[in-house]
C-alpha cells in the first residue's frame, strides 16, 4: 500500500519534468486567469467601498411640531432613537438652526425677522440594511406618526437615483464575475485536457496494465491542484507588482490595505487549486472509459 | 466442453463491431503451460479474440472461460484485476517511451502495491530472462525493435502469470529477430509453465513449430489443429 501511494504521489510530479511544456502552459493558463479575477474582485472591493461613502449619507431631518418647548422635543427625539433602524441622531435646537441658516444663506434669520421662527429638528442617521428608498420610506411613515413629529424630509430622488446606480452596476460586475469564473474555469480545464491528451498513451497501457481508474486518475488530479497552485503564485507575484507598480505611481489616490491583499492571496490560493482540479477532473474523464 | 486443466475455453464465441466485422462462433480451448497460434490474415478476427479475453471489447454470444470464470459474468470494475493476472503482448510494444526499461517491466508490479525490493528482484531476474539486463537504463527510443520487444515480453511475465496473450508480436521485426523473440516465448513458457495465445499472420514463422493453431478467415474459424 505504502509503495502504491509514493508510486502515485512520484507519478504526479513526473509531468513537470517529462511533459513541462503543456504543464507550464497550464500554470501560465491558470496565473493569468487569477490575476484576471483578482483584478475584478479588487475593483469589486473598491467598487463597495465607494458606494458605501455614497449610502453612508442616508440620513433623515425630522422637524418637531412648533408647539414643542425644547423639553418635549428632545424627548420626541430620544423616542426616535430607540427605533430599530436608527443608529444615531444629532438634535438640533433654535440656536443650531440659526447657525446652518447663517451657513447657508450667509445672513442672520433674527436681523432678517426679527424673532427665529426656525423649529426644533434632528438629524437621525439609519443602520446599513435599511438604506434603501423603500425602507426609508417606510421608516419616515413610521416616525411621523409619532406625536410631535411635524414632518420628516430626505433626498427622496437622489437616494432612489443612486440606488438605482448601484444596483445596476452590482448586477453588471455580478454577470461579469461569475463569467470571467466560469470563462478560466474553461480556459484551464481546455489546457489540461492538452496536457492530458499528450498522455493518453500512457494512460491506455495503464489500463491494460490493469490500474483501475481511480489509481490513473489520483496522480492527474493531484498534478492538477499543484500546476493550479503554481498558477496561483504566478498571479500572485504579477499582482504584487501591479500593486506596487499603482502605488508607487498614485499614491496617495490608490492604497491597497494588506487585509484585502491577503483575502485575494487566499482567493487565489484557493480558486488555483479549484480550477486545476476541476479541469483535471474534466479532462481525465474523456480517457477513461 | 472444459477440461480440468484448461486455462481459457472459447464456447461458439461472437464478437461483432458496429460495422459487422468482428468473430463469429468461435470454439476452442487452451490448456495450462500450452502455446496456441492464432493464424490468419489482416482483419480476420485474431486481435478481436485476444481483446475479448482482456475485455477490451464485449462478446454478443457465447461464453469465454478463464480458469473455470464466465466473463460474461465479471463486471466493469473487476476488469482491472482480470488484466492484472495475465500478460500482454502487443506489436506496437506500448511501452512508457519516458520511463526506463527498469520503469517499464516494473509497472505491473507497482500497479499490484509490490514492496521496492521485491519489484527490484524480480524485475532485474526477468530482464537477465529476456537477455536485455545491461541495458535496464536505457529509455526504449534508444533500442532495436527486438529490443523492446524483449523488454515487452518481461513486462509481461515479471508476474509469472499463467496466460500471455502476444497480439502480433513479431509484426513489425525483421525475420531473424522474429524467430529469436518466438524461441524466447517458447523457451519462457517452457520454463516458467505458462500458457501461450500468441496471434500472427506469418505462416512460414510457425510452421516449423509444431505447434497448434487455429486458423482464422472474416472472423470465422477454419481449421483448429496442428
Amino acid at each position: 500500500m505504502i509503495s502504491k501511494i509514493k508510486f502515485i504521489f512520484v507519478e504526479s510530479f513526473r509531468g513537470f519534468y517529462y511533459a513541462w511544456t503543456p504543464a507550464l502552459l497550464s500554470c501560465i493558463t491558470t496565473g493569468i486567469s487569477l490575476f484576471v479575477i483578482s483584478v475584478s474582485f479588487y475593483s469589486y472591493i473598491l467598487f463597495i467601498n465607494y458606494s458605501d461613502s455614497f449610502t453612508n449619507n442616508y440620513e433623515l431631518d425630522v422637524f418637531f411640531e412648533d408647539s414643542l418647548n425644547v423639553e418635549s422635543a428632545r424627548e420626541v427625539y430620544r423616542e426616535i432613537l430607540l427605533h430599530p433602524t436608527i443608529i444615531s441622531g444629532e438634535f438640533i435646537d433654535k440656536e443650531k438652526s440659526s447657525e446652518k441658516f447663517r451657513d447657508y444663506f450667509n445672513s442672520d434669520i433674527e436681523t432678517l425677522l426679527g424673532e427665529n421662527p426656525l423649529p426644533y429638528s434632528a438629524q437621525f442617521y439609519i443602520n446599513e440594511t435599511s438604506r434603501t428608498p423603500d425602507s426609508l420610506l417606510v421608516v419616515s411613515s413610521v416616525l411621523s406618526n409619532i406625536k410631535g413629529v411635524s414632518s420628516i424630509q430626505y433626498d427622496k430622488e437622489v437616494l432612489i437615483r443612486i440606488h438605482s446606480i448601484l444596483n445596476k452596476a452590482m448586477t453588471a460586475f455580478s454577470i461579469i464575475g461569475v463569467a470571467i469564473v466560469v470563462i478560466a474555469i474553461i480556459l484551464v480545464s481546455n489546457t489540461t485536457r492538452l496536457m492530458i491528451h499528450s498522455k493518453r498513451d500512457s494512460i491506455q497501457i495503464f489500463s491494460l496494465l490493469g490500474a483501475t481508474n481511480l489509481f490513473i486518475r489520483i496522480p492527474f488530479l493531484i498534478e492538477g491542484i499543484l500546476q493550479g497552485l503554481i498558477g496561483s503564485f504566478i498571479s500572485i507575484i504579477s499582482l504584487l507588482i501591479l500593486r506596487n507598480t499603482l502605488e508607487y505611481i498614485f499614491i496617495p489616490l490608490v492604497v491597497i490595505n494588506d487585509y484585502n491583499f491577503q483575502l485575494i492571496i487566499i482567493l487565489n490560493f484557493s480558486l488555483g487549486a479549484m480550477f486545476g482540479l476541476i479541469g483535471s477532473k474534466r479532462a481525465i474523464s474523456k480517457y477513461l472509459s | 466442453m472444459r477440461g480440468p486443466n484448461d486455462i481459457i475455453v472459447f464456447d461458439n464465441v461472437s464478437a461483432v463491431y458496429k460495422d459487422g466485422v468482428g468473430i463469429f462462433d468461435i470454439s476452442f480451448n487452451l490448456k495450462e503451460g500450452e502455446f496456441v497460434f492464432l493464424m490468419g490474415p489482416t482483419g480476420s478476427g485474431k486481435s478481436t479474440i485476444l481483446r475479448s479475453v482482456y475485455m477490451d471489447v464485449s462478446t454478443n454470444k457465447g461464453r469465454i472461460l478463464y480458469n473455470g470464470r464466465n466473463l460474461s459474468n465479471l463486471k466493469k470494475r473487476q476488469i482491472p484485476k482480470l488484466r492484472r493476472e495475465i500478460g500482454m503482448i502487443f506489436q506496437d510494444y506500448k511501452l512508457l517511451e519516458d520511463r526506463t526499461v527498469y520503469d517499464n517491466v516494473a509497472l505491473p508490479l507497482q500497479i499490484s502495491g509490490f514492496k521496492s525490493s521485491m519489484i527490484r528482484e524480480k524485475v532485474f531476474q526477468m530482464l537477465e530472462k529476456v537477455g536485455i539486463e545491461k541495458k535496464y537504463k536505457s529509455l526504449p527510443s534508444k533500442l532495436s525493435g527486438g529490443e523492446r520487444q524483449r523488454v515487452s515480453i518481461a513486462r509481461a511475465l515479471v508476474k509469472s502469470p499463467n496466460l500471455i496473450l502476444a497480439d502480433e508480436p513479431t509484426g513489425n521485426l525483421d525475420p531473424v529477430v522474429a524467430d529469436e523473440i518466438i524461441d524466447l516465448l517458447e523457451e519462457l513458457s517452457n520454463s516458467i509453465g505458462t500458457a501461450i495465445l500468441m496471434s500472427t499472420h506469418n505462416f512460414p514463422l510457425i510452421r516449423p513449430r509444431k505447434k497448434r493453431f487455429i486458423e482464422l478467415d472474416q472472423g470465422k474459424q477454419i481449421i483448429n489443429d496442428i
